[in-house]
């Protein structure tokens, strides 16, 4: 044949069989000549593209490059190139291929590969076998050995094309023929038997228990167990090598599931004792296993054969102690039992086996209390046989005994006639804890490590911008960005184009941008106007927001004033015009200085419409409680309404007059700067401008309530859990001078009141508005840094933002952390030192706690502990909450017990707050709940290490708990304690 | 997959625990190096053997294992014997956990039949083995064997075909850069080091860094970034420790503030051992270009060719020592090791803050070119991309022009740092290393200054 002919043979559209005879009974030699023609032949029409040199028709097989991809590649003349690069091709080229042939082809292949039996067939098979999802056929593989074309194959390839076929997965009847059970395929063809060591060595799907594999199977369908019971039970394959084997396997470091098959079939040929012990030296070695169900699968089966004269107790005490250093509980639990049994065989010939009492010293190390507790209750049992030795590595465990368990542990000590050093929980009186006052303005804020560097230069400006274009890292950095550029406006050297050119380049183009937190890819809401003011800033021209306002995301109310002054500003820097704003923070968490504020202020006595101005109104609600004083001492001398509304605003004796009406916005930021929570509505009556916004004149009010509903689909049951809110006005103690709001509007043109105020500017109405959520559920509270700037905002009062949180937070309440759709962001709050949390900030935390989101979590956590220390949390609130929640009936406990534990775990003081908090909340608490121990189990922790007393209300409560469960051994363990 | 170099482990026998001839114990590691030489470097008895075995276990399910894919390597660790101390060094497959167990002469004694650095075999058999051995029996510890016992011929040959990866080896270097920037952050007993990561998240991982933080004399995690507070992203990554830590005394816990890569060293009364962890879970340490700027800016090559003669396997190499014997500045010394790491002819002990010798045993000569960030800036200039806008006039800055794709970035190259407007630098502030056109730059400040000087 020559390369011509060959071409035409792939090219001429003909039978797969046709490239089988054409190469028949040809001599390697002759092969050899036409290895390269055939290689190129086949590179080209995989490619889909011909050599400059190649015949016409190849170029036209090849479509020129016109179809390269998936339609050239499975081509019929490229799968007939492909045989022929088998029938004459060396090892190199082959090992290229892929096996990926239909029935025709397949056959022709098989054939082609008999015909020649080719030097290196046991490679390309090895190689081919080890790739992943290779169609090669088994059965073909079967001829070939049968035949002498190939050796059986020793890769682990093999033994998985081995355990599918015979097994048939997901073709168990093919043209009406159903797939032989096992045992008989195994039977016809006995070579196999010695395969079925493999099965024990290598990942394969023999002993998988995957329901699917049986669905559609006939009924006498066997899986590999069953056939491995019905040979050795017939006695065609050695029981004894299938125990071997499956211990054998259990060794090796392989998956999990694959283990576990093991030990269910070893389980399922239901082992003699003397079987058992024949291997007992064996399964002792498991034990050292580091997967937990091949070390419970050793402790169960030793459980069985302990008793026996011939069991190497030696052995399994020399390796029992591995089991501890494992984290599994019922392991560890099962592994102390057995020690307390070999206890009772030696204690009825002496004295207890040192070697098990040094066991049971390594268990004190468990992560687990409840395997300390057993471990210890062991050790005192045995007491009088520990020597010094064993008496100073129990001491040396002290570090890792809980602190549930640290008086059972000094107990233990006791007995060794030593004083102990484990730490004694402090006097209670020392770490009684106690929260800050709930007074908004009552703490203070002001700290000088939260103090906010302001941008200096417009280096230090264009630096900090270019990272914000990829990276915000928090709200803080966009404020001084903010800041930067409105006081830097007028400087623009003339290389500032070029410097900046990068910047634009990379905002105007979005599709450049990957950072999901950068300005680059911001592109809706008050990110897309932060990314607007920036390239504003950076051209010269007027940038509007990309998109304006879509219908597929949550428009969040608060950040609407933002938007509007960010606009306003965008106008006067584009001027070169550079200013101060007002509303820039001097502190993190938004708060500004009040003495830096009145020197903004002073700045801008003259200018006209200062009153007005959406920076004047934003900086109002960010004065922090402190230096208020000296501040209104300062402003004392300003004139003008500007310098009232000031005073007003500091805790000034002004109030508003009938003509401040035209500036009711600035008046009335200035009295929820005052006040934030006071009904400030007969003060403003005399404005006569009709006021019934939550967040206006009268403070907002929420509300909130929590359920589930009950969901199911086929066997699955599950709860889906609601919490909503409502936010209204709040009435006032005092009788109303406001009329109902269907008389409002009747006498508003009676008594020639103005309409509604613009909520639009004022950001104390927007921050407790409703939010307008999109079907679609997108948000722009999915960046992190929008989502934390929510809280800033207003900082004297972050009610509605964190009720705002616990929409989002509900919504992936049991589901993992999600780089998508974080929810960490609304946690940063919560470490604002000095600030209460109020309803709001502690509902956040607890949604937090019981939460799946390991992130929010963890901040959760964190914010507890902090919170502690700061006196910013509330056990009250807390116990209120958490009944609330837990009535609701769909709280995980488990999660939450989780949690709060590690918060007892800190120190005293913070076991004394949870223990008082619990000590509100439980009294209420249904024990009957699932998973109830979990929270006993932090109370436990709490009281341990803050020494409380138990109140009489939850001692009677827990008195309620009857029964062997979790929850009644530790309330038990809980009211034995107290007393 | 990445580029990478075919290797093949050639073992002369499967390194293992088998009954030694009084029926005790022997821990057997067989050796290789690249040019397929098996050393023999030590035969003794180990007086710690179950603290050994632990943590060469450990050792080996780091390089067994790749921490965010399915797909387990089959990679050995390196054992280095320099004086009076044996070091095993591992790599993780995902190349972002780097472990190094040390021991000291306390741990073992016995003769020393050489020095130098081999791959020594870890298989499953004698993984599992290691677990078993306790400190009330006499084990007998060899590494590599004498001609003798290889001379028999009766135990069958290992070998084993693998896939290196570029970025494995060049990681392997890398790490050596990150050493000596560790500041020391706490030391806890272990016993709260372990509640430490027994607290750590098991199944649901969080996203963001977890940080390990002092909480009184202890530690704790926090979800918080606050001062003194060392990151850690991939919590399962520092658990593989957990196991030590029943046995250990402390838990030192070492942080690289700038880059984020964290080190935890568990400490023993003799020995310890050291887990580096790359700032990322999904970042190696070989893209961390931390070595590009001693690269860009090598010392002479003749000085770095002079410490390279003086290294003799010594466990601790003093440079202010070297520098007096070379009759050279002790900076351009620890400049010489730097590169030296980075080619993977040294490694170094942050405990002791000092280098030790070791080369690895593979071929090392293209670690240099296998760094794609030089290349880049070395083909910027070529193309002649990189412009100079104002020279060093005295306040210690120089500007150069970068062509970018579609715009042209700016380069300040200043005493106080470098500064990029393209998007790698901006994003990461030069965390991550300098970006291809600050190397750039910085290769033509170079050449000027050379230029320069010579006129």
């Amino acid at each position: 044949m020559t390369p011509e002919e060959l071409e035409d043979l792939v090219l001429t559209n003909g039978h797969p069989k046709e490239v089988q005879a054409a190469f028949w009974n040809m001599a390697e030699e002759d092969r050899k000549k036409l290895s390269t023609a055939a290689q190129k032949l086949h590179s080209q029409l995989s490619r889909g593209k011909a050599n400059a040199g190649a015949s016409e028709r190849l170029k036209a097989a090849t479509g020129n490059g016109v179809q390269s991809g998936w339609g050239t590649w499975n081509s019929a003349e490229t799968r007939r190139a492909s045989l022929a690069v088998f029938a004459c091709g060396p090892l190199s080229a082959v090992k290229k291929e892929r096996f990926h042939y239909d029935a025709a082809h397949g056959k022709a292949f098989a054939k082609i590969i008999e015909d020649r039996k080719p030097d290196w067939i046991d490679d390309w098979l090895a190689h081919e076998l080890e790739q992943e999802w290779s169609h090669l056929d088994f059965d073909t593989i079967r001829k070939w050995i049968k035949i002498g074309v190939c050796q059986k194959p020793t890769v682990d390839g093999y033994y998985r094309k081995f355990a599918d076929y015979l097994m048939g997965i997901g073709f168990y009847s093919w043209n009406g023929e159903t797939v032989q059970p096992i045992s008989r395929q195994l039977l016809a063809d006995p070579d196999l038997m010695d395969d079925i060591e493999g099965l024990f060595r290598v990942e394969t799907n023999a002993f998988n228990t995957n329901s699917w594999f049986q669905k559609g199977a006939s009924d006498e369908w066997e899986t590999w167990t069953d056939a491995l019971l019905k040979l050795s039970a017939e006695r065609h394959y050695s029981r004894d090598k299938l125990l071997d084997h499956a211990v054998t396997g259990l060794r090796a470091d392989i998956k999990q599931n694959q283990l576990s098959g093991y030990a269910k079939f070893f389980k399922a040929m239901k082992p003699t004792k003397d079987e058992l012990l024949a291997r007992q030296g064996a399964i002792i070695d498991l034990l050292c296993h580091k997967v937990g169900l091949v070390q419970k699968f050793a402790v169960d089966t030793l459980a069985k054969i302990e008793a026996s004269a011939t069991f190497e107790t030696g052995h399994a005490l020399r390796e029992l102690p591995a089991v501890f250093a494992a984290p599994a509980k019922g392991t560890a639990i099962s592994a102390l039992k057995l020690l307390e049994k070999i206890f009772k065989r030696s204690a009825e010939k002496g004295a207890p086996d040192a070697a098990a009492l040094e066991a049971v010293i390594e268990a004190l190390q468990h992560e687990n209390g409840d395997v300390q507790a057993k471990a210890m209750a062991l050790l005192s049992d045995h007491a009088s046989a520990l020597d010094e030795a064993l008496w100073d590595r129990i001491e040396d465990a002290a570090g890792f005994i809980a602190a549930t368990h640290q008086r059972a542990f000094a107990e233990l000590l006791a007995k060794s006639g030593r004083a102990s050093d484990a730490p004694e929980p402090a006097p209670t009186d020392t770490q009684n804890y106690e929260a800050l006052s709930e007074d908004l303005l009552a703490n203070e804020v002001l700290f000088e490590e939260d103090r906010i560097e302001p941008i200096a230069t417009l280096d230090e400006l264009i630096d900090a911008a270019f990272h914000a274009v990829e990276v915000v890292d928090s709200p803080d950095e966009i404020e001084r960005i903010i800041d930067g550029i409105s006081r830097l406006a007028d400087q623009r050297p003339a290389d500032f184009d070029q410097r900046v050119a990068p910047m634009l380049h990379r905002l105007s183009d979005r599709s450049l941008a990957t950072a999901q937190n950068g300005l680059a890819t911001a592109s809706i809401g008050v990110g897309d106007s932060v990314r607007a003011f920036v390239q504003s800033w950076a051209s010269g021209e007027l940038k509007g927001p990309v998109k304006g306002h879509l219908k597929y995301y949550s428009k969040e109310n608060t950040f609407v004033p933002i938007i509007g002054h960010l606009h306003a500003m965008a106008q006067r820097v584009v001027q070169g015009i550079a200013k101060q704003p007002l509303s820039t923070p001097t502190h993190r968490g938004g708060w500004i200085d009040p003495l830096v504020w009145v020197e903004r202020l002073r700045d801008r006595a003259d200018e006209p419409g200062a009153l007005g101005s959406l920076d004047l109104h934003r900086s109002l609600i960010r004065l922090a409680p402190d230096n208020r004083a000296t501040a209104l001492q300062m402003i004392e001398d300003m004139l003008g309404n500007l310098g009232r509304v000031a005073r007003f605003a500091l805790g000034g004796e002004v109030r508003p007059a009938k003509d401040d009406a035209k500036h009711y916005a600035a008046w009335l930021c200035a009295a929820r700067s005052c006040d934030p929570t006071r009904d400030w509505s007969e003060e403003f009556a005399v404005m006569r401008v009709e006021d019934t916004q939550p967040g206006g004149a009268r403070p907002a009010h929420f509300t909130w309530r929590t359920s589930h509903t009950k969901e199911s689909y086929e066997d699955m049951r599950w709860k889906n859990a609601h919490l909503s809110y409502e936010i209204s006005a709040a009435e006032s103690d005092a009788p109303s001078s406001t009329p109902a709001k269907s008389l409002l509007s009747f006498g508003r043109s009676l008594l020639g009141k103005a309409a509604e105020p613009d909520w639009k500017s004022i950001p104390t109405i927007a921050a407790n508005g409703r939010v307008e959520r999109s079907q679609f559920g997108w948000s722009e509270l999915l960046s992190v840094w929008v989502a934390q700037w929510l809280f800033y905002v207003w900082p004297q009062d972050a009610t509605g933002a964190y009720f705002r949180a616990t929409s989002s937070l509900m919504t992936r309440i049991d589901e993992d952390t999600s780089s998508w759709s974080p929810s960490h962001g609304y946690f940063d709050a919560l470490f604002v030192r000095g600030r209460p949390w109020g309803e709001g900030g502690h509902l956040v935390l607890c949604l937090g706690l019981i939460g799946k989101d390991a992130d929010a979590k963890g901040l959760a956590i964190d914010a507890m502990i902090e919170g502690i220390e700061n006196g910013a949390f509330q056990p009250t609130r807390f116990a209120q909450i958490m009944q609330k929640l837990s009535d609701a009936e769909w709280v995980k406990l488990n999660r939450l017990g989780a949690s709060l534990t590690q918060v007892a775990q800190t120190s005293p003081l913070h076991a004394n707050a949870l223990s008082q908090a619990m000590q509100l909340w439980l009294p209420g608490f249904d024990f009957a709940q699932r998973g109830a121990f979990h929270v006993l189990e932090s109370l436990s922790e709490a009281q341990a290490s803050s020494g409380l007393p138990l109140s009489q209300a939850l001692r009677d409560n827990l008195a309620t708990l009857k029964g062997a469960g979790k929850a009644a051994k530790l309330a038990k363990t809980l009211l034995s304690t107290a007393n | 997959m990445g580029a990478s170099l075919d290797f093949t482990y050639q073992y002369a026998f499967p390194s293992g625990v088998a009954a030694n001839d009084l029926g005790g114990p022997q821990v057997s590691l067989a050796t290789c190096n690249a040019d397929q030489a098996k050393p023999y470097f030590f035969d003794g008895t180990l007086r710690k053997p179950r603290m050994t075995g632990e943590m060469l276990y450990v050792l080996s399910e780091v390089v067994g294992t790749h921490f965010f894919l399915p797909v387990p390597p089959n990679l050995d660790p390196v054992l280095t014997n320099n004086e009076n101390l044996l070091r095993l060094e591992g790599f993780s497959g995902c190349c972002g956990v780097y472990a190094r167990v040390d021991l000291p002469e306390g741990v073992f004694e016995g003769d020393c039949h050489g020095r130098g650095t081999t791959n020594v075999d870890f298989n499953t058999d004698m993984r599992a083995a290691l677990l078993r051995l306790r400190d009330d029996e006499q084990v007998e510890f060899a590494v590599g064997a004498d001609e003798v016992v290889l001379s028999k011929g009766d135990q069958r040959t290992v070998e084993k075909k693998v896939k290196l990866p570029l970025r494995w080896i060049k990681g392997f270097s890398e790490v050596q850069a990150y050493m000596p920037r560790l500041d020391l952050k706490m030391e806890v007993p272990a016993a709260d080091a372990l509640r430490f990561l027994r607290s750590l998240p098991k199944a649901a991982r969080p996203k963001r860094p977890t940080y390990a933080i002092s909480s009184g004399r202890s530690i704790r995690a926090s979800q918080r970034e606050t001062p003194g507070a060392v990151p850690i992203l991939g919590t399962h990554r520092v658990k593989v420790i957990e196991p030590l830590l029943l046995r250990a005394k402390t838990l030192k816990v070492w942080a690289d503030d700038d880059s984020g890569a964290s080190a935890w060293e568990v400490c023993y009364d003799v020995g310890s051992f050291f887990l580096l962890i790359s700032p990322e879970v999904y970042r190696g340490f070989s893209g961390e270009g931390q070595v590009l700027a001693n690269l860009a800016n090598p010392p002479d090559e003749s000085v770095v060719a002079q410490v390279r003669a003086s290294l003799k396997w010594q466990s601790e190499v003093d440079p202010a020592d070297l520098a007096a014997r070379l009759n050279v500045a002790t900076g351009d010394v620890e400049g010489a090791l730097a590169v030296l790491g980075s080619r993977g002819l040294a490694g170094y002990d942050a405990g002791g803050a000092h280098y030790f010798h070791r080369e690895l045993p593979f071929d090392l000569g293209k670690v240099e070119q296998m760094q794609p960030r030089l290349l880049g800036a070395r083909k910027l200039i070529e193309a002649n991309k990189v412009r100079r806008v104002t020279g060093d006039d005295g306040s210690g800055t120089s500007i150069y022009e970068v062509e970018g794709t579609g715009t042209v970035h700016r380069v300040r190259l200043s005493d106080s740092g470098e500064a990029c407007t393209c998007p790698w630098f901006s994003k990461y502030q030069g965390q991550r290393g300098p970006c291809k056109h600050i190397l750039a730059a910085s290769l033509m400040d170079q050449d000027i200054a050379e230029k320069g000087a010579m006129q």
